[in-house]
């Protein structure tokens, strides 16, 4: 069952899934490149080091995206027929969200390892400079959490019932409008920074977006 | 032998506008049941009720000994389900959604699924997508028959398909019935081809159960009746009154429900006289049935 799930997972999603690996492998690349200096000449470590950290929130709002992408897509096929096929198969309706969840999750390992081999592939090409380190691993497993993050907030989202994902969805939107009013007439920004960090800083719900994305630190 | 469908004053809305009302329903085990009603009248909407798709907002809905939809998973496994309109992953093919279907299923029968597939025409490497509106008739019915189901559900399955097709689908639904004893329910408003196939018949109409009768009960006890001196109170009758409407002075024509040939007794005694006695044919009693009805509720409103 689980496989089938998984199959239909991946042929709906296979250009996508593609184009997103692709970017995925070349991304290491493409970031050493841009962060060592357009001449290719090897610079300064703390050079590189800046650049990374500069250029690192790339790989967060690929991760984002590759998530985002992939729920949207699955949803797409599977509401075209309102839900009819998969709410007339022998499952309860959580077995089978749980089901196409888990198989949601798999395929995201496919860009993962794609970041990853990309990685790989650059550090076996290029020499690092004194004092800087390559962290492949920690990358690839920071992708695939934002990634899975992305992915779990879409798909929650889609895959509750119509009125409930209204709910959500009006519940932020009110709650960031009363953010925004309460922001203005107090003219307070200290609410805002510390929502922020809740936001964003760990153990927060978004904290690893804003984690250091680096493939090569001190 | 418990029903196989059981329903008890269902009932259901959608917002301000369409609901099911006091929907009570039983369908026999063994029995082809066609389920008629007009356009809208809340065939495919009970039909979703029934495999719970949709929740009740009161009453009670029992299919295969199972309650819906807490328990509707199960009765799922006992069930084909062929929808009104397509509703497989239109991104695969005709094999790859045979063994998608095929995993949830573990009374799925493939060898008969291919002898199905092969009797269909149906090509393995085809898109459904790409399925004129036939082919997806034929491979909905292929899987749904391929199940090995107590239960078919059908909605509309031949509504919009050419009579090659609808006849080579209805054939292979026969064969099915024959060699299974299934119970089919089959919503149609195709009133013509119910009267082929089925034994017992529910009409719906505006959200109601306007009448759930045996078949021979419906094809022979609506009678049009044209009546001399025609009382006027029809008070204690011992048929239902669909319809009556004055021809002249003297006549009237009524089209009753219930109708034996000793009823001309009834007349007799208030006076009047029963002149002729017409039979209907199917399509005329489903239409002087919802006739019925529709003059019914307005006289309650």
């Amino acid at each position: 069952m689980f496989r089938q799930i998984l199959f239909t997972n991946l042929r709906w999603t296979r250009l996508s899934l593609t184009a997103l690996s692709v970017v995925a492998f070349i991304a290491p690349a493409g970031l050493w490149r841009l962060a060592n200096g357009i001449y290719h000449a090897p610079q300064a470590p703390l050079v590189v080091r800046d650049g990374f950290v500069v250029l690192g929130p790339m790989l967060a709002l690929l991760a984002f995206v590759t998530g985002f992408v992939l729920v949207a897509q699955t949803w797409a096929e599977d509401s075209l027929s309102k839900h009819v096929y998969a709410l007339s198969l022998p499952i309860p309706w959580s077995r089978y969200v749980g089901l196409r969840f888990g198989a949601g999750a798999v395929t995201l390992l496919l860009p993962t390892l794609a970041l990853w081999l990309g990685s790989l592939f650059v550090l076996s090409q290029i020499e690092l400079p004194v004092m800087l380190h390559a962290y492949p691993g920690t990358l690839a497993l920071r992708f695939l959490l934002g990634a899975l993050l992305s992915y779990a907030l879409v798909f929650m989202i889609q895959y509750l019932s119509g009125r409930r994902a209204a709910l959500v969805l009006l519940s932020l939107f009110i709650g960031v409008i009363v953010f925004s009013f309460g922001m203005a007439f107090t003219g307070n920004g200290a609410a805002l920074s510390s929502a922020t960090r809740w936001l964003l800083e760990w153990p927060g719900p978004l904290a690893v977006f804003a984690a250091d994305w680096m493939l090569i630190d001190v | 032998m418990s029903d196989a469908i059981r329903i008890r004053d269902l009932a259901w809305r959608a917002g301000k506008g369409f609901a099911i009302r006091e929907l009570s329903m039983t369908v026999p085990t063994g029995a082809i049941y066609g389920f008629l009603g007009p356009n809208g009248s809340g065939k495919t909407t009970t039909i979703r009720l029934i495999l719970g798709m949709l929740p009740p907002a009161d009453g009670t809905i029992e299919v295969l000994s199972h309650a819906v939809p807490r328990l509707a998973h199960r009765a799922l496994a006992r069930i084909g389900y062929v929808p009104e309109r397509l509703h497989l992953y239109q991104g695969l093919t005709v094999d790859e959604s045979i063994r998608y279907h095929r995993a949830f299923y573990s009374s799925f029968d493939a060898t008969e699924c291919e002898r199905l597939r092969r009797r269909f025409g149906l090509r393995e490497d085809q898109l459904v997508g790409r399925l004129s509106k036939g082919e997806a008739g034929k491979l909905m019915m292929m899987l749904a028959l391929s199940q090995r189901a107590e239960l078919l559900v059908l909605d509309e399955p031949t509504d919009g398909l050419d009579p090659v097709i609808r006849r080579e689908v209805l054939s292979a639904l026969v064969e099915y019935v024959e060699v299974q004893r299934a119970t089919v329910f089959i919503s149609s408003h195709l009133v013509h081809e119910q009267e082929r196939i089925c034994d017992w018949v529910g009409v719906m109409d505006g959200g109601r159960m306007i009448a759930e009768l045996p078949m021979q009960e419906f094809r022979s006890g609506i009678k049009r009746l044209r009546v001399a001196q025609a009382p006027a109170a029809r008070e204690a009758a011992p048929f239902a009154l669909l319809s009556r409407e004055e021809l002249s002075i003297h006549d009237e024509e009524w089209v009753v429900r219930g109708w034996q040939p000793e009823m001309r007794e009834w007349f007799q005694r208030a006076g009047a006289e029963v002149r002729e006695v017409q039979d209907l044919d199917l399509e005329e009693s489903f239409v002087e049935l919802l006739r019925g009805a529709r003059t019914n509720a307005q006289e309650v409103r």
